[in-house]
C-alpha cells in the first residue's frame, strides 16, 4: 500500500512536469531540453518569494507559475518560433538555458539549504498507515491540475486546436487556426505546469541547481514511452513510471534502483519504437 | 531581428560557459581573488593561534616569496552544493594566513597565492582542471572528494605534485593506495566520522543497540561493513547486515525510509549530504517512526533540519560545527577565527554552514612544510608519513590511516563535535562536546 501511495505521488509529479514538455514536443516537433531547468527556476522563484518577500507559499506558487508562463511565452517567441525547423539550434540553445539557469542558481544559493515552506504539516492515518499531509496535498493538487489540463485538451476549442496543430501544423493553419497563438498558449501552460511541479518538489525535497536534470531524464523517457502526439498517454505512462520507480527503489540497491526502470523503458521502446499511444506525426 | 536575437542568445551562452569554466569566484562568493596583495612580513610567525608542527618551529625568516597552492573542487554542477563551502573555506584560510603575515618555512616567509579550478561536477572536466593546475605551476593541491579525484590522481603523481583530498568517503575507492605516494587526506573522512557517530550514539542515545547503515552508492560499500562493525563493537551496538543504499539522484526517499523502518534498527547511520539525510529523516518520520538518525557528516545540523522540517527534527544528530556565539567557547580558537573570516568574505550564511575540510587540508599541508623545513612535495610527503600529532583547526590531530587505507600515515584523525537535535533548545539543537578520533 505504501508503494502504491509513493507511486501515485511520484507519478503525478512526473506527469505535471512532463505535460509541458510533451505539449512543446507535440506542437512544435522539437525537444526542449531546458524544460527541467525551467522546472528548477519555478521552484527557486517560489522559494525567494516566500523567503525574501514573505509571501504565503501558495500565493508564491501561483506567482511563480504565472511568471514562468510568461517565460514560456517569451521562449516560444524568441526560440521555438524562430528556429522551428532547426533542431540542432534549439538543442544548443536549450543546453545554454540549462547552463545559464544552473549557474545563476549556484551563484544565488551557494551552500545554503533552501526548502520551500511545507504546503501541509502533520500525518494522516489511512488504513492503518501513516502518510504525510504534504504528500496528500501534493497528490490532490496535482490531480486537480491534471484533470483541468485534460479538460482543456479534450473539451475546449484550444484543446481541439492543439490536437490539430500536433497532427498537421500546415493543415491546421490552412483551416484558419492561428498556429503561433496555439503554440504560445501551449508553451505558457507547459512551462507554468513545470513551475508548479517544481514548487511542490521544492517543498518536499528541497532545492538544488541540478534538480531539473533528474526530472529531465524522467520526462524524456515518459514522453517517448507515451509516443508523439499523445497527451492522454502521458497520464498512463507517468503513472507507470511512478510505479516503476517506487518498486525498483524497494527492490534494487543504490543506482541500480534508478537504472533498472530506464532499462525496462528502453526494452519497451524496442518493442514499441513509436511509444504506446503515439501517432505517426 | 532574428539575427539580433540569435546573437544575444549566443552571448548569453558564452557568458554562462565562461562563468562555468573559469577559476574565479563561484557560488555565494563576494570576493575570491587570490590573496596576492598582502605583503609578507619579515618576522612572520605562522597563523596566530595555530601551533607549528612539533619537529621544527619556524626559524627567523630572512627571505620572502610566493607559494602557489591549488584548489580543485566543483563550483558548478550538481556537486557544487558540497564543494562551495570547500572553496570558500580554502580561500578564507589563505586570507587568514596572509593577513597574519604569511607562512614561514625554514628561512622564508611565503605569501600564499590560491589557484582555484572548477571540476564542473564532471569527470573529464575535472581531469582538464587538474592539467590546468599542472600548467599553472602549483606543487600542492587540495582537491575534492576521493571518488572524484582518483580519476585524475595520475596527473598529479606524474608531475610530482602533492595532492590531498578534503574528504575520503571510503577506504576502498582506490585513492589512498601505494601507487599514489603523493596522495593524502586532510580530514577524518567517512571512517573517522563513523567512529565519531558510534561514540556519539553511545553517549547521547544509550538505548540504541542496533544500527542500519543508509547511504548513497558513493559513501558506503559492503567492503566497509567489517570496519564499521569494529567501530561499533566497543559500544555493544550491532550493525545490521542489511544496508539501505539509495541512488545519488533520488527524487523520493519514501521507499528508502520504509526499508529503514522495516529493518527494525534503533538507528540509521550514514554520511549522506544534508539534503539527502534531511529528506530521509523527514520520510522516516512520515511513516510514524521515531528511529534515531546519526548523520556522519561535518555539515551543521541546522542545514539538515532545514530539509527535514521542524516536525521531523528530533532524535538525531550530525557532526557539524557551530558558529553560534554561545557555542564558540567549545571550539578551538583557530576554528572560530576562520569562521569569522568566512563570514567577512562570504557572508553569515557561509559561516553558518562551516565544515572546514578543505581549509584544514591546506593547513595540514602547510604544517607538514614546516615540519619538513621544505616546500618540495617529496620532502613534505615524507614529513607527513613520519606520523605524529599536530594542532589542526579542529584541535589535536593524529596522523594515521596505515591499517585502514593500507598506506602508511597518509590520513589524519581529528576531533569532531556533535550537534544534537533538541526541539526545546535554542534553534532546535544543542552543541555538544568534541569527540577525539584516530584513524588506525
Amino acid at each position: 500500500m505504501q508503494i502504491v501511495i509513493n507511486a501515485l505521488v511520484l507519478g503525478i509529479m512526473y506527469i505535471l512536469a512532463a505535460l509541458g514538455f510533451a505539449f512543446i514536443f507535440n506542437m512544435l516537433g522539437t525537444i526542449n531540453l531546458g524544460h527541467g531547468a525551467l522546472y528548477m527556476v519555478g521552484a527557486y522563484l517560489c522559494y525567494y518569494l516566500c523567503a525574501a518577500a514573505g509571501i504565503n507559499n501558495w500565493i508564491a506558487m501561483i506567482i511563480s507559475a504565472a511568471v514562468l508562463a510568461v517565460v514560456g511565452l517569451l521562449l516560444e517567441r524568441v526560440m521555438f518560433r524562430l528556429f522551428l525547423d532547426n533542431f540542432d539550434r534549439i538543442v544548443m540553445i536549450s543546453v545554454g538555458i540549462i547552463t545559464i539557469c544552473q549557474t545563476i542558481a549556484n551563484l544565488l544559493t551557494g551552500s545554503k539549504a533552501l526548502v520551500i515552506p511545507s504546503y501541509a504539516n502533520g500525518l494522516t492515518t489511512i488504513f492503518g498507515m501513516s502518510i504525510s499531509n504534504e504528500r496528500l496535498v501534493t497528490f490532490g493538487v496535482g490531480l486537480l491540475l491534471l484533470l483541468a489540463t485534460l479538460y482543456v485538451v479534450n473539451y475546449t476549442a484550444l484543446g481541439r486546436q492543439m490536437e490539430a496543430v500536433a497532427q498537421d501544423r500546415l493543415g491546421a493553419a490552412l483551416q484558419g487556426i492561428n498556429t503561433n497563438r496555439v503554440s504560445a498558449a501551449v508553451c505558457a501552460i507547459g512551462v507554468g505546469l513545470a513551475a508548479v511541479a517544481g514548487c511542490f518538489m521544492g517543498a518536499y525535497l528541497g532545492l538544488s541547481s541540478s534538480m531539473g536534470d533528474t526530472m529531465n531524464l524522467r520526462i524524456l523517457m515518459l514522453v517517448m514511452l507515451a509516443g508523439a502526439g499523445s497527451m492522454n498517454g502521458i497520464i498512463i505512462t507517468g503513472t507507470v513510471m511512478g510505479f516503476l520507480d517506487a518498486i525498483c527503489q524497494m527492490a534494487f540497491a543504490g543506482n541500480a534502483g534508478s537504472a533498472v526502470p530506464i532499462i525496462i523503458i528502453v526494452i519497451l521502446l524496442l518493442i514499441k519504437p513509436k511509444g504506446f499511444f503515439g501517432h505517426d506525426a | 531581428m532574428k539575427k539580433l536575437i540569435a546573437l544575444l542568445l549566443a552571448m548569453a551562452m558564452v557568458f554562462a560557459l565562461v562563468s562555468c569554466g573559469s577559476s574565479s569566484a563561484p557560488a555565494s562568493s563576494g570576493a575570491a581573488a587570490p590573496a596576492e596583495s598582502a605583503a609578507p612580513a619579515q618576522d612572520a610567525a605562522p597563523a596566530q593561534d595555530a601551533a607549528p608542527a612539533e619537529d621544527s618551529a619556524p626559524a627567523e625568516a630572512t627571505k620572502t616569496d610566493t607559494l602557489k597552492v591549488g584548489l580543485m573542487v566543483h563550483t558548478t554542477g550538481w556537486f557544487a552544493g558540497v564543494d562551495t563551502p570547500n572553496y570558500n573555506e580554502f580561500n578564507a584560510m589563505v586570507k587568514f594566513i596572509n593577513d597574519n603575515g604569511g607562512w614561514t618555512v625554514g628561512d622564508t616567509t611565503y605569501t600564499l597565492e590560491a589557484v582555484c579550478v572548477d571540476g564542473q561536477s564532471d569527470y573529464p572536466a575535472l581531469r582538464t582542471a587538474a592539467m590546468s593546475l599542472v600548467d599553472s605551476g602549483v606543487k600542492f593541491v587540495v582537491e575534492t572528494n576521493d571518488f572524484w579525484v582518483n580519476s585524475c590522481a595520475d596527473v598529479f603523481e606524474d608531475e610530482g605534485i602533492l595532492h590531498a583530498s578534503a574528504y575520503c568517503v571510503s577506504n576502498a575507492t582506490g585513492y589512498l593506495i601505494p601507487e599514489n605516494p603523493l596522495a593524502f587526506t586532510g580530514s577524518d573522512g567517512t571512517v573517522g566520522d563513523y567512529q565519531a557517530c558510534f561514540a556519539a550514539l553511545h553517549e547521547y542515545y544509550p538505548d540504541v543497540k542496533s544500527v542500519v547503515l543508509a547511504n548513497d552508492d558513493n559513501g558506503l560499500s559492503t567492503e566497509s561493513l567489517d570496519l564499521m562493525r569494529s567501530y561499533a563493537a566497543p559500544y555493544d551496538i550491532e550493525v545490521l547486515d542489511t544496508m539501505v543504499i539509495y541512488p545519488g539522484d533520488t527524487t523520493d526517499y519514501s521507499s528508502y525510509a520504509k526499508q529503514i523502518v522495516d529493518s527494525g534498527a534503533d538507528a540509521f547511520m550514514g554520511n549522506g549530504s544534508p539534503d539527502a539525510y534531511g529528506n530521509l529523516l523527514k520520510a522516516v518520520r512520515a511513516l510514524g517512526a521515531d528511529t534515531v538518525m546519526a548523520c556522519a557528516q561535518g555539515k551543521p545540523i541546522s542545514m539538515l533540519m532545514e530539509y527535514a522540517g521542524e516536525k521531523a527534527s528530533y532524535n538525531g544528530f550530525s557532526l557539524g560545527t557551530s558558529s553560534r556565539e554561545a557555542d564558540q567557547a567549545k571550539n578551538p580558537q583557530m576554528l572560530n577565527d576562520l569562521v569569522q573570516v568566512v563570514a567577512q568574505e562570504y557572508g553569515d550564511d557561509a559561516a553558518a554552514t562551516f565544515d572546514g575540510a578543505a581549509a584544514n587540508t591546506l593547513y595540514m599541508m602547510l604544517l607538514m612544510m614546516q615540519k619538513a623545513g621544505s616546500v618540495e612535495p617529496k620532502d613534505v610527503a615524507a614529513a607527513w608519513t613520519a606520523g605524529g600529532q599536530v594542532e589542526s583547526i579542529y584541535g589535536t590531530t593524529n596522523i594515521g590511516g596505515t591499517e585502514t587505507y593500507g598506506v602508511e600515515n597518509h590520513a589524519i584523525g581529528h576531533p569532531r563535535p556533535v550537534s544534537v537535535m533538541n526541539p526545546d533548545a535554542e534553534g532546535g539543537w544543542e552543541f555538544k562536546d568534541w569527540i577525539e578520533i584516530s584513524i588506525p
